[in-house]
């Protein structure tokens, strides 16, 4: 830091990402291969180019970690310590997708720079989001992280259901756009500010046209995320998208939108807590139970981790109900541990493609066991930690986010959470079972994973059983005390 | 005793060292492919090995809390054993038929790759299970509850090569236990919260407010049924049977049934004084004595018939702790250590005659002592334990808990005793029933007429367990002071001066009752003879079970069909109600305001574009309801005017002309039929209904936001700086050239680049198909 310093006001990240996306997309322009020879080395150069988009967000955020920087009201955006938790944390599954997806590609004989570029530009609106300190540049961050994600769920356009997904992910997400902006509209009539430190001080939910507003916004940001009743357009979005985007759906963008609930909560509306909570319960029963009794019913492997995704959402507002700094480390903890599950159980999916053919029935995946050892253990693994048996990293988070909600005092909520998750434990042991048990279809050759899908894959089982063996709930805390003194904070008022 | 003090590190390593060696053993053995011929050696050095460590500890008076590790100290996470006379006690028990077992399931399964796996994953069971006992704080204790439960599922599907049923048996079992044990976790929390402690020892000795005790029992009571096989969710226990005889004989009897009673034990003095521990230990204990003596008389295979009378025993420990005093735990501490001995060596016992005779059915067993005499005698000392004959420690353990019954007076306390004692005669007839069908009278099928007397590599474990069965009750003074006395002590915290244990204690009630006990049950095997019972009318617990899950499945499958598959229509409707609702409260103010004068000319254009409405809705055809809402937007057009805005009429105009043509013409490119119209009145009506409440919640949104105070603070500022700052007069213009050049100029570019882009798109050429390159690569 010699002599040049950066304003923490300035969304580093997101101009990262966009200067890498941008080099990308001119280079796929300039060196497009002929169709014939496909230029597999440089496809190999833009994913690398990619990864090191990511990587130098990672290594920004890390810098910005101990600053301890707090929010300025006259600023729009802001890279506290927040902002950087939730950049590392995106970046980082961020980065094991698109290593995932190089190989998953290649099988698809499509262009690739386009699909790299709108990864970063989807990237570059995640990261917008997490600084933002305004509402509308946290619709503008939502907007450029979900429209590339429109573009890339029809990245396979000559698939029938591809196209049918993008086509019902522009409409939900033009909707829930609509939607929320209109409740931004309100709640500027009724405040005459959209910045968070306003909306603090002056929102008045004795006042029904900031009510109204509140409950747009709050409907927008729940199609966004896909929370039972508004989930309609998740599981066939994220079934008929390739599997490298569905994966990076479920663990980017849900991710993404949790953490930027998480931000307009505790900067925007700590006040409304009261109001919010009853809200956030009956949300979370009716998400957990829907959704778990919908991926009871499913054998396409990817519209079930979609369910199973929805379902932990139900998990995650319960920490919103509980709204104490402990529920909302054991959140960011949960969010973490929930990545590393689904990123490895999509990946295996994604080692099983071949020729663009997705293999994702549960059918597909009987008897690999037999001959594909590594494979069924990983899956096991992830399917374990998504379970959240002890040992596994999901256990701890749900261990972590379950005190913090008793503490609170939502006991029977966590009864009713528990008694969804044992039909949850059922769906997850499904997998397993009919990997290591039942007779094998075919022997096919395409459950080879090449090395570098082995790598993030064995990767992800490290992250599972390490924070399984050695469970550090508390590393956001250990992160920066900072974050903990802001959320301390922002709760306490 | 008090020369060998340990040190509290050599402590700490000596335990960590007694619960990690099995399962590294395990691990080695199930990673050597080529370990088969070492895999009973191995296994029986581990858990004797573990053994003579915790009978070290035991020997040099071991009594602590031995912190490991602090993991997260404020989440109340950390590794700590709890050492002390009870624990180990409990530990030798485990690591002792362990050793027992392992050396029989080697000479049962012989030296196959199968032997190696099973052996290799019983050891890790056995250090989850030592775990479990060892463990001070209750987020390991369910840490290793679960492993346990997962360590069951495989175990259960070791022979799935041969046994068809063994998924559906195994899967059952996981997902009661396991998942039984869920609520319990939200036990432990809530305990942990709400007393700031997780440890074991700091809760026993300074017990939570008598509330916190009831709900933190209730949410631990589902785990501990569920694993100790209680009715109503036994059903697992039976199921489990399709596991081979070693493991069943281990697991399913000896151990990790045993885990809900020992936690049980761990509980009564942190929980024990809750309303709840009585009231409903008690009746659950009782069905589940009764249901469980019931069944196993009805059953034909000896194996099941054993299973059932665990059910039945476990039932019995659960009514015993459930009495709640000190002395009822003193009583279920003997009987848990007199069952698991006798059970696990009589289900040996069982795998002996099953290699003996090659059938398991008393239909085709019988004749068995005169075949193979020393199995008979082995098993009629385990048996005589199990039907409570003096002098076995089975004797011992039913006569001290008759005793407690008839001395305590608790809630509850006739249920217990009828339970206790119509259990006791269940349990003495189906044991005659087991020991004369197999041994008694003459074979029943040719098989058993072949039968053979088996070598010592069967008879020995269940021998030795059937001679501990023999000593504990003849020794029952030493067992008394050495064993019965320091682990209640260490359980309960403080130690009974009780009368001693004695085989004999002179004609007293308990000997009375012993007796007609004894006697009715053979009474009630005579009666009823070799026919199996019925199972009665009710479900199965296991049907239930499926049934469960086939009812989730159907409604998860209904919700399916009927609301994944439903319009999208539902949905944003579904989401405006949600979203409108709070602006319905605006509909009343806003009313107010609509008392306001008129205009007539307005009034007019209103009405035109109702009718304008009214035709979008009621016209038949595309084209007369694209004619329709230009009326809309026309009559809008109109109110502009009204309002004096003449360049927004003429945009207004442009728009919606340029719509109308291109919707015109988009019209031509779609299919010619009309969507089906709903017929039901019920739905339109809803329809209605919906439509005018979104449509007055959104008038009043707009007529409350119309009546908000403007906020002055841009136009003032634009107002006075257009003529300074940009010398011009028209806001919109100077906005658009010069405040807002940049974006003019960058929005310039956009539409130049989306031009550019359409050019691309329709002179571009076609990208190739892959279909039709793959085929072109074909031919």
């Amino acid at each position: 830091m010699t002599g040049l310093e950066i304003s923490p006001h300035v969304p580093i990240p997101t101009l990262i990402m966009a200067v890498f996306a941008l080099t990308i997309l001119v280079i796929g322009v300039w060196f497009r291969p002929s169709w014939q020879t496909r230029g597999a080395r440089v496809e190999l150069f833009l994913s690398f180019l990619s990864l090191a988009g990511v990587g130098a967000c990672v290594i920004w955020s890390i810098t910005q970690m101990g600053l301890n920087i707090q929010p300025d009201p006259s600023e729009m955006f802001v890279f506290d310590p927040l902002a950087a938790v939730s950049t590392i944390l995106v970046a980082l599954a961020a980065g094991a997708i698109i290593l995932l997806s190089s190989t998953y590609l290649s099988s698809y004989r499509l262009p690739q720079a386009e699909y790299y570029a709108l990864l970063l530009f989807s990237l570059s609106g995640c990261f917008l989001c997490f600084g933002s300190e305004h509402l509308l540049l946290l619709v503008l961050g939502i907007e450029l992280a979900t429209l590339p994600i429109v573009f890339l769920v029809g990245y396979d356009f000559e698939r029938h259901s591809s196209s049918e997904a993008a086509q019902k992910a522009l409409f939900a997400g033009a909707l829930s756009s609509a939607v929320m902006l209109y409740g931004a509209a309100f709640l500027y009539g009724a405040t005459g500010h959209l910045d968070f430190a306003s909306l603090k001080v002056l929102l008045n939910p004795e006042q029904p046209l900031a009510l109204a507003g509140l409950a747009f916004v709050f409907v927008g940001l729940a199609m966004k995320l896909g929370l039972v009743p508004f989930h309609q357009w998740f599981p066939d979005v994220d079934q008929g998208a390739p599997t490298s985007v569905s994966v990076y759906i479920v663990v980017c963008g849900m991710t993404t939108m949790v953490l930027v609930w998480l931000r307009l909560i505790l900067h925007g509306l700590p006040e409304m807590q009261w109001l919010l909570t009853p809200v956030f319960l009956v949300l979370s029963i009716v998400t957990l139970f829907f959704a778990n009794l919908m991926a009871l019913f499913q054998r396409n492997l990817k519209r079930m981790l979609a369910w199973l995704a929805v379902a932990q959402l139900g998990t995650f507002m319960l920490a919103f109900a509980a709204h104490s700094p402990e529920a909302y480390s054991a959140l960011i903890f949960y969010l973490g541990a929930q990545a590393v599950g689904m990123t490895g159980a999509f990946g295996i999916i994604m080692t099983t493609a071949e020729g663009g053919r997705e293999r994702d029935r549960l059918e597909h995946f009987a008897g690999i066991a037999r001959h594909r050892k590594v494979l069924a253990v990983a899956m096991t693994v992830f399917m374990l930690t998504l379970a959240g048996i002890p040992g596994m990293a999901g256990f701890w988070a749900r261990w972590q986010l379950l005190s913090a909600v008793v503490a609170a005092g939502d006991l029977s909520f966590v009864v009713v959470q528990t008694l969804a998750s044992v039909i949850s434990l059922y769906i997850c042991m499904r997998v397993p079972i009919v990997m290591f048990m039942r007779e094998e279809l075919e022997v096919s050759e395409s459950f080879l994973p090449s090395t570098t899908e082995l790598v993030v894959l064995l990767a992800c089982v490290a992250v599972a059983f390490g924070f399984g063996l050695w469970p550090n709930p508390e590393l956001p805390f250990e992160w920066g005390e900072s974050l903990m003194g802001l959320l301390y904070f922002s709760v306490s008022g | 005793m008090e020369g060998m003090r340990l040190s509290e590190g050599l402590q700490i390593s000596l335990t960590t060292a007694a619960v990690l060696l099995p399962a590294i053993v395990g691990l080695i053995l199930l990673g050597w492919p080529n370990g088969t011929w070492a895999a009973r050696g191995l296994g029986i050095l581990a858990s004797a090995g573990t053994a003579l460590i915790v009978l070290l500890l035991m020997i040099a008076g071991a009594d602590a809390v031995l912190q490991v590790w602090e993991m997260a100290p404020q989440l109340f996470i950390r590794v700590a054993w709890r050492v002390n006379f009870a624990t180990l006690s409990l530990c030798v028990l485990v690591s002792g038929i362990g050793a027992l077992v392992q050396h029989f399931a080697g000479a049962y399964f012989g030296r196959t790759d199968k032997a190696r796996c099973a052996l290799g994953t019983l050891l890790i069971f056995e250090s989850a299970m030592l775990g479990l006992i060892l463990s001070d704080d209750l987020f390991l204790l369910f840490t290793f509850w679960e492993l346990t439960g997962l360590c069951s599922f495989f175990l259960i599907t070791t022979d799935s090569d041969k046994r068809a049923d063994t998924f559906a048996a195994a899967q059952q079992a996981l997902v009661v236990t396991v998942g039984g044990a869920l609520p319990m976790m939200v036990g432990f929390i809530a305990l942990a919260v709400m007393t700031g402690t997780s440890s074991l020892t700091a809760l026993a000795s300074s017990p939570p407010p008598l509330g916190v005790q009831t709900v933190a029992l209730a949410l631990i009571l589902p785990g501990i049924l569920s694993k100790s096989a209680q009715v109503p969710l036994h059903f697992w226990l039976p199921g489990a049977m399709a596991a081979p005889t070693p493991i069943s004989a281990y697991l399913h009897s000896a151990t990790m049934v045993k885990a809900g009673i020992i936690l049980l034990l761990y509980l009564f003095p942190i929980c024990g004084a809750s309303w709840l521990w009585s009231s409903s230990l008690i009746p659950i204990g009782v069905l589940t004595c009764l249901w469980g003596s019931y069944r196993a008389l009805g059953q034909d295979d000896i194996k099941l018939l054993m299973a059932w009378s665990t059910v039945s025993q476990l039932g019995l420990m659960v009514i015993t702790a459930g009495l709640g005093t000190d002395l009822a735990i003193r009583a279920a501490t003997l009987y848990l250590f007199a069952h698991a001995i006798f059970k696990a060596g009589l289900f040996l016992g069982i795998g002996g005659i099953d290699h003996s005779a090659h059938t398991r059915r008393l239909s085709e067993l019988g004749g068995l002592g005169r075949r193979a005499p020393a199995l008979a005698v082995v098993v009629a000392l385990l048996a005589g334990s199990m039907a409570g004959l003096p002098p076995f420690a089975g004797f011992l353990s039913k006569e001290l808990v008759l005793k407690k019954l008839l001395m305590a007076e608790p809630f509850l306390h006739d249920l217990a005793v009828l339970g206790i004692v119509l259990g006791s005669v269940g349990t003495v007839a189906y044991t005659c029933r087991f020991y004369f069908g197999c041994f008694a009278g003459l074979p029943r099928s040719e098989e058993t007429e072949k039968a053979l007397p088996i070598g010592w590599n069967f008879l020995f474990a269940p021998a030795v367990l059937g001679v501990l069965s023999l000593f504990g009750g003849l020794g029952a003074v030493l067992v008394d002071r050495f064993f019965l006395e320091p682990t209640t002590a260490a359980l309960l915290g403080y130690s009974l001066a009780v009368p001693e244990l004695r085989l004999w204690h002179g004609v007293n009630v308990p000997l009375i009752l012993s007796t007609g006990i004894v006697i009715s049950g053979y009474a009630v095997h005579r009666f009823i003879g070799s026919k199996p019972l019925p199972a009665g009318p009710l479900p199965s617990g296991s049907q239930l079970f499926e049934s469960f899950l086939a009812g989730a499945q159907s409604i998860g499958g209904s919700l399916n069909r009927g609301l994944a598959g439903a319009p999208p229509a539902v949905y944003i409707a579904l989401a405006l109600a949600l979203a409108f609702s709070p602006a319905l409260w605006l509909i009343e103010p806003a009313l107010d305001q609509m008392l306001t004068p008129w205009s007539i000319t307005g009034l007019l254009i209103l009405v035109l574009l109702g009718i304008g409405l009214a035709l979008l809705v009621s016209l038949p055809t595309k084209v007369g309801r694209i004619l329709a809402l230009t009326t809309v937007g026309f009559s809008v057009a109109l109110l502009y005017g009204q309002l004096s805005a003449p360049d927004l009429v003429l945009t207004q105009l442009l728009v919606e002309v340029l719509t109308t043509v291109f919707f015109l013409l988009a019209v031509r490119f779609l299919v010619g039929k009309e969507p089906n119209e709903s017929k039901s009145t019920g739905l339109n009506a809803l329809r209605w209904l919906f439509a005018s409440l979104i449509g007055a919640a959104s008038a009043a949104l707009a007529l409350t936001v119309h009546k908000l105070p403007a906020d002055g603070r841009l136009p003032d500022y634009f107002f006075s700086a257009a003529p300074e700052v940009a010398h011009g007069l028209n806001l919109v213009n100077v906005t658009l050239v010069d405040f807002r050049a940049l974006d003019t100029l960058v929005e310039t570019l956009v539409v130049i680049l989306a031009c550019v882009g359409v050019l691309g798109l329709l002179t571009g050429r076609e990208w190739p198909s892959r279909k039709k390159s793959e085929h072109e690569k074909h031919a």
